[in-house]
């Protein structure tokens, strides 16, 4: 039984570098080209299979090349397909994305395809009961809410990615125990230019039980007791960054169940997502729980 | 069985009788007020004051709680009383509470409607009914009582909040009362007939039976009993036999005077089906 159950996006990517972005209507070589599994709910699943917490998707995906191939690097990487719902002839969420090294952008093209989005009856109760978390990132909004109401009913934690701000979002926010917003959600959804006075916002609005806000390279803070307490940034020559938040919330999550304190699971998270950034692929590159150890160890001995 | 504030008001709207609404503490008092809902199959609301939100203890006495929903077969609620703010009335809804209190009954009209609609608002994304309260409900060793719930006001509260339930003012205190309490039953009737909200009488402890089914009558469908039953929770263990060490046979005849005392005012407010 998963102990950690997901409701979002999870998608398909094909990844490919060239040195200089191509001009229109012509043809050029590619340097590197990676097919790979993709989306915020989808990646943090993965970081907390690698990191040996039993991990379950909830979802929808088409039969089609796409949703084998998420379905695939989801049980390749340790999370539960068993509460995928396979729609016959839909296509899956995609997308293709040219990563110019010239320049080091990013172009992507995608589609959501025609994949409905799970339904309520797609939230097996009997699944969600024997979790102990359920993480969330925004997608597929109104089965999210359910779901996260079933879980309130059980006492299930309910942790939320907050990503985009999405319409709706704020009806999710009431029943989210761990909200973990990005310092962009944060400042876009209060309407602030201080993200310590943003935080103190949510924190007054909501009252999770745990608040954290992330600030990408420059690391993060809680918000504990009205002030924020910093976590560290582990600082590293990135190559990949995709999919390094998704990390973030997988390791964290990982790491409580593991029964690390608040400040040592979110130093854990951002160790894991400094060292994914380090590795090629969204999902590939997320780490496994004893290089994670490794790496903070070496680092700190570097740093002394 | 879990169910809404507002629901399990409308069955009592629909009964003419008012739901028991019990504070619970830990698991004996939680228990024994479960029990008693088995053996009369009555409808109940498991409450657990405000405070115990602020110091968190409030976390393990509600995961008790719906233990002990999912296995009654009557409709049940877990709420919160007297929440002092968002922060309490918050961590009650992530804690599965199916109705939430706020109090801001002590502050003036326009702050009490303004905080009460927001907390409305945030209950009912998440479907969750809120009970509010207006005139302030004081303690019952207070020398002089507040004023009873102006009607007029009771109506603008409950239109501009949108409140499922009322905490009135009628007479009413908290704690243990000094002289017998008179109930105003003609302002209750009174509000009754105006608001659309469920009206709750807070200080049930004490009060003569007589006025409380009058009460009822006039259209009360909620009653707190809280003092009470900490009284027969305490008594019972002052008498307990301290021979008896282990803690779980030591409690069994306090649970049972929680149940036996639950069971007495759910008969009384002719809630037992």
């Amino acid at each position: 039984m998963a102990k950690l159950l997901g409701i979002g996006s999870a998608l398909f990517d094909m990844l490919m570098t060239v040195e200089g972005f191509p001009k229109e209507d012509s043809k050029v070589q590619g340097i590197e080209s990676k097919a790979q599994g993709g989306g915020p709910c989808a990646g943090a699943l993965v970081a907390a299979g690698k990191l040996g917490i039993e991990a379950g998707y909830i979802g929808t995906l088409g039969d089609d090349a796409y949703g084998d191939f998420i379905r695939e690097s989801l049980s390749r990487y340790g999370v539960g397909t068993d509460h995928v719902r396979i729609v016959k002839g839909a296509v899956s969420y995609h997308s293709i994305v040219i990563l110019n090294l010239q320049n080091a952008t990013r172009t992507c093209v995608w589609s959501r395809g025609n994949v409905p989005s799970p339904k309520m009856e797609d939230v097996d109760i009997r699944v969600l009961r024997e979790a102990s978390f359920l993480h969330l990132d925004g997608h597929h909004l109104e089965t999210a809410i359910y779901a996260a109401g079933k879980a309130r009913e059980y006492g299930i934690k309910v942790s939320l990615d907050a990503g985009g701000v999405y319409p709706g979002i704020r009806r999710l926010l009431p029943h989210v125990d761990i909200l973990i917003p990005s310092e962009e959600f944060s400042l876009k959804f209060t309407g602030e230019r201080d993200v310590l006075r943003a935080a103190e916002i949510l924190e007054g609005a909501y009252h999770p039980e745990v608040l954290i806000v992330t600030q990408g390279a420059r690391g993060g803070f809680l918000w504990q007791e009205g002030r924020e307490v910093r976590y560290p940034a582990f600082r590293v020559k990135a190559v990949d960054s995709n999919g390094a938040g998704d990390t973030f919330h997988g390791a964290f999550l990982a790491a409580r169940m593991k029964g690390m304190e608040l400040l040592e699971a979110a130093s854990f998270a951002s160790a894991a997502s400094a060292l994914k950034c380090t590795r090629f692929g969204t999902q590939e590159g997320i780490p496994g729980f004893d290089e994670v150890l490794k790496f903070i160890q070496e680092y700190q001995e570097l740093e002394e | 069985m879990r169910c809404d504030l507002g629901a399990i008001l409308e069955i009592a709207e629909k009964r003419g009788c008012a739901i028991p609404a019990f504070n619970v503490y830990n698991m004996e008092t939680v228990l024994g007020v479960m029990n008693a809902a088995k053996e009369t199959k009555s409808p109940v609301i498991f409450q657990i004051y405000s405070r115990l939100f602020d110091s968190r203890e409030a976390r393990y006495v509600a995961a008790l709680v719906r233990e002990a929903m999912d296995e009654l077969e009557t409709p049940a609620v877990l709420h919160i009383d007297h929440g002092a703010g968002q922060a309490e009335v918050m961590r009650a809804i992530r804690y599965g509470a199916t109705g939430v209190m706020m109090d801001a009954s002590a502050k003036p009209l326009a702050e009490n409607i303004a905080e009460t609609r927001r907390i409305v608002e945030l209950a009912e994304m998440v479907g969750v009914s809120v009970e509010g309260e207006l005139g302030h409900i004081g303690l019952a060793r207070d020398e002089i009582l507040s004023n009873y719930t102006d009607i007029e006001e009771a109506v603008r509260f409950a239109e501009e909040t949108g409140i499922k339930a009322l905490a009135v003012m009628v007479g009413t205190a908290h704690g243990h009362y000094i002289k017998e309490p008179e109930l105003a039953i003609d302002r209750i009737r009174h509000i009754h007939r105006a608001v659309e909200a469920a009206l709750v009488l807070h200080g049930g402890s004490g009060v003569p039976d007589d006025q409380i089914r009058q009460a009822i009558q006039a259209g009360i469908r909620k009653v707190n009993f809280s003092t009470d039953l900490c009284c027969a929770y305490l008594n019972e263990i002052l008498e307990a036999d301290r021979d008896i060490v282990a803690v779980d046979l030591f409690m069994k005849g306090p649970m049972e005077a929680v149940k036996n005392f639950a069971i007495s005012k759910i008969k009384l407010l002719g809630a037992d089906a």
